[in-house]
């Protein structure tokens, strides 16, 4: 196991009668990083992210999760993970208390720290209010908060969470990104599919994206890739041909242009689009925003699939 | 605490509840003892055994079933299996837990009929409650067992729980009559004679334990705790020792043999049983080979479905049997003028076709209703065509769909396949060896004749011809 590592994945197969779900999957999560896991529907996403949480046994591969043969040592991997489905239950005729106090106990914690570990937890996510509550009787945005609490008993090192905002309205998925941003601010290091790449965008580093049971692209977001940073640079006035000055500059890319924007890829550090503004200011042009540009997961993500589908 | 049990205390107890199983019955308990004779108490004992086998066989069957189905109908096991709950935490923790209203009543139950007891049959009061304890206690391990392999084939609609019910209820009035009419016999087991009572109560501890502890291995299993099948071949064995000794009448040399045979029979049948109620298909056993492709063998045990150990449990008792039995024991004589040796062949032969049978249609890229196509088509196979054949007088082919096997020249045909093959597996590797071709004949009376020479110079039994049985002896 490479240090900084939370998940390593290696030669993953899963077969359902018929069907190979998972062919040779294999990828890394770093630790402390929330990665969202995308792809089309029947890409394998649940069944991946249940053999990492040991609920399925692959047919093939190796999985290693904080550092523990998952293959060897199921019952290890389930103390030190949370895992959250994307289709969960609750035990309705339980109130909230009685359901964390559950999670707690059944997750071996010690009864006398079980009280104050469900107040902290409930008060984390916000549903103190709700504690004496049964939990048939919550929204749905309340619900998932309580079973993501549950998920979150055990401190586990990392949270798997499968379309967790499937159903949520806008305001319970800011919460939810809130309390992901929180949680990773806090070191663990979190796993998430999703369809809803908007909401995605708000709190993830990584994105992983799986198509037909095979991972097509697994890399860090924000501005950084592998090829460089894309900078967007906007004109006061339109200069028509403005883009050809830019060419002038080693290291750059023309990724889009019209008369008065564009977007570079420039390779290297912040330096380096240091120089490509002087070069531009140089050539009198009137620039008017320089910025290092974060990538939209839903475009990244649209690329990545166009180009996966390119032969 | 058991959280699990502590869980469904708080789902199944109420003040309300508490309060009610009591008081009603209590009122049952005031009409039976008001509906007979002033000075007797049998219709209380009567009503409190009723109520017992009522509250604890039944509804707590049905709610020890619940314990894993509603769990997986609401979406929770996942949660449960992600659990740090050791297995055997949570296996008793669902089967106490869920039971636990009905055991409340059924404990009361088993009080009242104590106190009422008729002080003459005192010694029988105890042994009727524990065995009758014991009874539920398996019943209801059972029906954990049965909704764990539900949940597990994905079955979790009602009819299966209805016809798993029913399974239950036959099994459970099918063990109290049998064992009410023992009770007061004494029989031969293993060549000692026993005591009824004692049998019956050691029979339902015995089962009881052996239920709860296959509970526990489904729930290992369920919970990823890594397991082999030892448990399923220890179980098989123990019911093969355990009916024989019903066929043994005195501890002699014939214990053996019948021991093996009840081996073999009752690994058959539950390869059958397995074959039909396990997650069988092709991902079981191509997960297998792979595992034995890498030489993983503890892995390749471990993923190793309990029809294919009990099948080879079967194997194992065929070999022995054909090795040290020529003759069946005394007690058959209607077979005796009949060759044995080659039955448990047949047998074995007939199981692994209908293995294949029910794995043929279980392979299928989108299996739907292989129990049911396997059940018609074995049907066919053992009742319809037979019949056909038998009503149209054609009886050898008959035989050759379902060889009568204490029929000596049709027995023959049945294992005329058999020398079939090896005769073309023979001929094509003398083939590859020397180029030259062979002619196969496979003359049914040669078949037949060579079973007569193992039957005329084995000679006493327990020896075995040196001649190979299945050696085709018309390979020219």
């Amino acid at each position: 196991m490479t240090e900084g590592n939370a998940i390593e994945v290696e030669g993953l197969r899963f077969d359902y009668p018929g069907v190979r779900a998972l062919d040779n999957v294999s990828f890394t999560v770093a630790c402390g990083s929330v990665t969202a896991l995308v792809g089309p529907n029947g890409a394998g996403k649940t069944t991946l992210l249940r053999c990492i949480a040991a609920l399925e046994r692959p047919m093939l591969g190796a999985i290693r999760v904080a550092g523990i043969d998952v293959l060897e040592e199921p019952r290890a991997c389930h103390r030190r993970v949370g895992f959250l489905a994307d289709s969960y239950g609750l035990y309705d005729a339980l109130t909230v208390r009685q359901c964390l106090v559950y999670a707690a106990l059944v997750h071996g914690m010690d009864a006398a720290a079980v009280p104050q570990t469900v107040e902290q937890t409930a008060e984390r996510l916000e549903i103190t209010d709700k504690l004496g509550t049964p939990a048939g009787e919550l929204s749905r945005g309340q619900r998932q908060r309580v079973a993501i609490g549950q998920a979150l008993m055990h401190a586990p090192e990392v949270l798997i969470l499968d379309e967790p905002a499937s159903g949520l309205d806008p305001e319970a998925r800011h919460v939810l990104a809130r309390l992901f941003t929180r949680l990773q601010s806090e070191g663990m290091t979190l796993l998430v599919s999703s369809h809803i790449l908007a909401e995605l965008d708000e709190y993830s580093t990584h994105m992983l994206v799986l198509r037909s049971g095979q991972v097509i692209e697994n890399r860090p977001l924000g501005g950084t890739t592998l090829a460089g940073s894309r900078v967007r640079v906007e004109l006061a006035t339109p200069v028509v041909g403005w883009h050809e000055r830019v060419r002038e500059c080693t290291g750059v890319r023309l990724l889009e242009a019209d008369a008065s924007a564009g977007v570079l890829l420039v390779a290297g550090n912040t330096l380096a689009q240091a120089s490509v503004l002087k070069h531009l200011i140089d050539a009198g042009l009137p620039v008017a925003g320089f910025h290092a540009e974060r990538e939209n997961l839903h475009d990244s993500y649209l690329r990545t699939v166009r180009e996966g589908t390119q032969p | 605490m058991n959280p699990e049990l502590q869980r469904n205390v708080w789902l199944e107890f109420s003040w309300h509840r508490l309060v009610l199983m009591p008081c009603v019955l209590a009122l049952i308990f005031l009409c039976a003892a008001l509906g007979t004779q002033p000075d007797s108490d049998v219709g209380v004992t009567t009503s409190g055994l009723l109520l017992f086998t009522g509250l604890a066989g039944f509804w707590g069957a049905r709610r020890a079933a619940d314990a894993v189905t509603e769990e997986f109908r609401g979406k929770t096991w996942d949660g449960q299996r992600m659990s740090a709950l050791g297995p055997w935490s949570m296996t008793w923790g669902k089967l106490v837990g869920s039971t636990s209203y009905a055991w409340y009543g059924a404990l009361i139950c088993l009080a009242t009929v104590a106190v009422a007891w008729p002080l003459r049959w005192e010694y029988a009061a105890s042994l009727i409650i524990a065995c009758a304890v014991c009874a539920a206690v398996c019943v209801q391990a059972l029906a954990l067992i049965a909704s764990l392999m539900a949940t597990r084939k994905g079955l979790v609609r009602s009819y299966v729980r209805g016809t798993w019910l029913v399974l239950l209820l036959l099994v459970f009035s099918g063990s109290s009559t049998s064992l009410v009419t023992q009770l007061a016999q004494t029989f031969s087991w293993w060549g000692h004679e026993v005591e009824g009572w004692r049998f019956a109560l050691g029979t339902s501890v015995v089962f009881a334990a052996w239920a709860v502890f296959g509970a526990y291995r489904l729930m290992c299993q369920e919970l990823q705790v890594r397991t082999t099948p030892w448990g399923w071949a220890a179980f098989v064995l123990f019911l093969a020792w355990y009916l024989a000794g019903f066929a043994v009448q005195s501890s002699d040399s014939e214990a053996r043999t019948i021991f093996l045979i009840a081996g073999l029979l009752v690994s058959a049948a539950l390869t059958y049983f397995m074959l039909f109620t396990e997650q069988t298909g092709a991902l079981v056993l191509r997960r297998v080979w792979v595992r034995v492709q890498r030489q993983e063998w503890r892995r390749a045990l471990e993923e190793m479905p309990c029809w294919l150990v009990s099948l080879a449990l079967a194997t194992v008792f065929c070999a022995l049997l054909m090795l040290t039995v020529s003759q069946l024991p005394g007690e058959l004589d209607d077979y005796r003028n009949i060759s044995f040796t080659p039955l448990p062949l047949l047998a074995l032969l007939f199981l692994i076709r209908d293995a294949a049978i029910f794995l043929v249609f279980s392979l299928a890229r989108a299996p739907r209703r292989v129990e049911t196509t396997t059940l018609l088509y074995l049907a066919l196979l053992y009742l319809i065509l037979p019949g056909v054949c038998k009503l149209a007088s054609a009886d050898t082919l008959g035989a050759l769909v379902l060889p009568p096997v204490f029929e000596r020249p049709v027995f023959a045909s049945g294992v005329l396949g058999v020398h079939a093959a090896i005769a073309l597996v023979a001929a094509l590797e003398h083939r590859d060896r020397t180029g030259e071709g062979q002619l196969v004949e496979m003359p049914m009376i040669e078949v037949a004749a060579s079973l007569f020479r193992i039957k005329r110079t084995a000679g006493s039994r327990g020896r075995l011809d040196p001649t190979p049985l299945l050696a085709p002896s018309a390979v020219q």
